[in-house]
């Protein structure tokens, strides 16, 4: 573990000797401090509270490095082609060990008001006003946030002006390419979306290469007044994977956000993700859904802060867990005071496969407000028997009720996700994985001939 | 040969002794109506055909043509022709209909050396049996008996059963919770699938039923056993007069 830390201290030497921003500039102060903060605190341990059952041992048996940041990016569309989404037209930003890959990324037809690129160029280049760096005042701080403001990182920089409405996606695909090396990646991304947008935001996670990567990446997104976002966290990688994902979301009046994260394979995924109203009449909803077998870890920790009246939240969080794999939940909503009529909601439901699969989830509910309605429930179980007998005594056997079922389940998060083209190739993964046929292309041909 | 023969059946659950020594018969092209008071083990009797595993034979042999049918798997049972309409048929969400029906099918037709049916052959055909329960067509693209009103829980159990086409189907009180017009329309389903090669058992507590389903064998379970057997007139004598007398008759 103190060997990783080692090396970004290391690092940190290289980019104060080597960086182009100014000294006395917000940005350049801003990272010091973090660095700082870094420096004392390192990486979380099982004593953190919002760490308990989030092992960093990982760091102990592997040596990651820091890629050397000088060299340019070489994956070619042939590296990255399997990955990518058939049937999605999209606006595809390629990150490649944390640093832009202009050849690959290739944006539709803008309006040129739209600017998106990349954020350290635009740091280096004075693009930011210094606030919009670091807006995460909001939330507590996180070991891994503070560590990924500790440098100047690059991502995404996307501003979208007032009165958008963008059909295509934008996809941001950050690949780890380990074909030489184990490396630890870090990537911050901002993305300030205007007045009355709307806005569809994938996000997606690749390791090309045998050897490990293990990203941390940390995503503001700030919704301006009257818009609707789609923000889609997917996750489907190798098991040399491990990621770790910082997302803040701001919400203005009158904003709707659909979010989902999807989880269905790496090592060891960690999302925290924390949404805060500033104004009323917002909503939120956010889903997610998680298939983890072997010995991999997904973990989700949820931190929903209403500090406006006249707000909703609706939170649904699914997992199926297989083999020795291990899932956590932590959901907390969390009502300011002097925020009434507020509609909170959370659920968490998980089923086990084998008796050495794990779950565990905690719901937080903190309310400091008269007059809310907040309801959370936890379950996690097994199959029901009933169901499974009810589909065997109709001539279906075990092992296909089981995937009906399973599959079943995991539809009624995979139905939120409001790109179709997207929820369908998932829905393709996830019933290939279960070796059933989808249920949903069937529907279609029914309802096309009533 | 018959299609079913149940020899001396005894069954526990959780050590308490429900099927006393079961014995029963049914040949092909037959109709037997099973009555009698609740928790006689009706319920039980069904759920042991259909393979449900949490009981306990302890002696006794049940045949199904021919074959040994407490040795088959509960889907096994099912791809060879026995069906169960079940008397609390659960409700599976996120499993359409028809996907169910689909795959349920194509599982049968598989064990029978068929090809499956190609979608529109099965649309086609689920469309037809649809209509013969009288089942409107948006209920096969929702959810298995999600929020499904009783009777049409019942219902959609005649309709699988009509999807398909079973040697030996048991009905468990089907013609519970139907209004007078679903009665008919269930009833008219199961005498349109009769024919000389299928039977059915009907476990009914009203005598209503076989006015519309006229079944050529009656009985009476008491205890774990059957302790009557007659034709329809049976079933008018036990509305008349209730169990009591048959429970005196069978006082031990
Ligand atoms: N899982 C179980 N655990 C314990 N007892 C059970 C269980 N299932 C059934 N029984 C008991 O077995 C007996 C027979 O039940 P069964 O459901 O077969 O009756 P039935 O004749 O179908 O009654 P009804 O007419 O009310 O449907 C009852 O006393 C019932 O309580
Ligand atoms: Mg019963």
């Amino acid at each position: 573990m103190n060997n990783l830390k080692n090396k970004l201290i290391d690092s940190f030497q290289d980019f104060q000797n080597s960086t182009k921003l100014d000294k006395n500039s917000a940005s350049y102060q801003n990272i010091c401090t973090n660095f700082e903060k870094f420096s004392k605190l390192g990486f979380p341990i099982i004593k953190d509270e919002e760490y308990k059952y989030t092992k960093f041992t990982f760091l102990n048996n592997i040596d990651f490095n820091i890629p050397d940041k000088t060299k340019d990016t070489s994956l070619t569309y042939k590296d990255i082609e399997s990955f990518l989404f058939d049937n999605i037209n999209s606006n595809l930003l390629v990150f490649e060990n944390g640093k832009i890959n202009w050849r690959l990324t290739k944006i539709q037809s803008f309006r040129k008001v739209i600017i998106v690129g990349s954020l350290k160029e635009a740091i280096e280049n004075n693009e930011l006003v210094p606030n919009e760096i670091s807006q995460n005042s909001h939330f507590p701080d996180d070991k891994l946030n503070i560590l990924n403001q500790a440098f100047l990182n690059d991502g995404a920089f996307i501003q979208i002006p007032d009165g958008t409405d963008l059909y295509e996606p934008l996809h941001l695909a950050f690949f780890s390419d380990t074909r030489n090396d184990n490396y630890f990646n870090q990537i911050k991304n901002i993305i300030n979306i205007g007045e009355c947008c709307n806005i569809k935001i994938i996000i997606s996670y690749h390791t090309i290469g045998d050897k490990n990567s293990f990203s941390n990446i940390s995503t503001d997104l700030n919704i301006g007044n009257f818009s609707n976002v789609e923000f889609y966290n997917l996750q489907n990688d190798s098991n040399n994977s491990y990621i770790i994902t910082n997302t803040n979301i701001s919400q203005k009046r009158g904003s709707v956000l659909n979010s989902a994260a999807i989880s269905l394979h790496g090592a060891f995924i960690r999302n925290n993700l924390n949404a805060i109203h500033l104004d009323e009449m917002c909503e939120s909803n956010y889903n997610g859904f998680y298939y983890v077998d072997q010995n991999n870890f997904v973990d989700n920790h949820t931190l929903m802060i209403h500090a406006k009246p006249n707000c909703i939240s609706n939170e649904t969080y699914k997992g199926i867990i297989d083999d020795n794999a291990v899932a956590v939940f932590n959901g907390k909503i969390l009502v300011k005071p002097n925020s009434p009529k507020i509609n909170a909601y959370q659920k968490n439901r998980n089923i086990l496969l084998t008796d050495t699969a794990t779950v565990n989830t905690k719901p937080q509910l903190e309310i400091f407000t008269d007059d809310v309605k907040c309801s959370h429930g936890a379950t996690t179980g097994y199959l029901e028997k009933e169901h499974i007998f009810y589909l065997k005594a109709r001539g279906i056997d075990e092992d296909r009720a089981r995937a009906l079922l399973l599959n079943a389940f995991a539809t009624e998060i995979i139905e939120k996700i409001k790109i179709d083209e997207l929820r369908d190739e998932i829905k393709k993964d996830i019933s290939k994985r279960l070796n059933v046929e989808d249920d949903f292309y069937f529907c279609e041909i029914l309802e096309s001939v009533k | 040969m018959s299609l079913l023969k149940i020899e001396n059946l005894k069954v526990n659950i959780h050590g308490k002794e429900i099927l006393k020594g079961f014995n029963f018969e049914v040949n092909p092209g037959e109709v037997h109506a099973i009555m009698g008071p609740n928790g006689t083990g009706k319920s039980t009797l069904a759920n042991v055909l259909a393979g449900k595993d949490e009981y306990e034979i302890i002696d006794g042999s049940v045949t199904y043509l021919g074959k040994n049918l407490l040795e088959m798997p509960a889907e096994v049972r099912a791809r060879e022709g026995l069906f169960l309409a079940f008397q609390y048929p659960v409700e599976i969400p996120g499993v359409s209909n028809a996907n169910f029906m689909k795959t349920s099918l194509n599982e049968v037709r598989k064990h029978r050396n068929l090809p499956p049916l190609d979608a529109m052959d099965f649309l086609q055909l689920m469309k037809e049996r649809a209509a013969l329960v009288d089942i409107d067509k948006s209920f096969l693209n929702r959810s298995v008996n999600e929020g499904f009103s009783g009777g049409e829980k019942k219902r959609n159990e005649v309709f699988q059963m009509a999807m398909l086409e079973p040697r030996l189907a048991v009905l468990d009180e089907t013609d519970s919770g139907l209004d007078i017009d679903a009665l008919k329309v269930v009833s008219n389903g199961v005498n349109r699938l009769r024919n000389t090669n299928n039977a059915f058992v009907i476990i009914t507590h009203y005598q209503r039923l076989l006015n519309y389903i006229i079944p050529d064998f009656v009985h009476v379970m008491y205890n774990g056993k059957i302790v009557k057997s007659g034709g329809k007139e049976l079933a008018y004598e036990l509305e008349e007069k209730g169990y009591d007398w048959i429970k005196k008759e069978n006082w031990n």
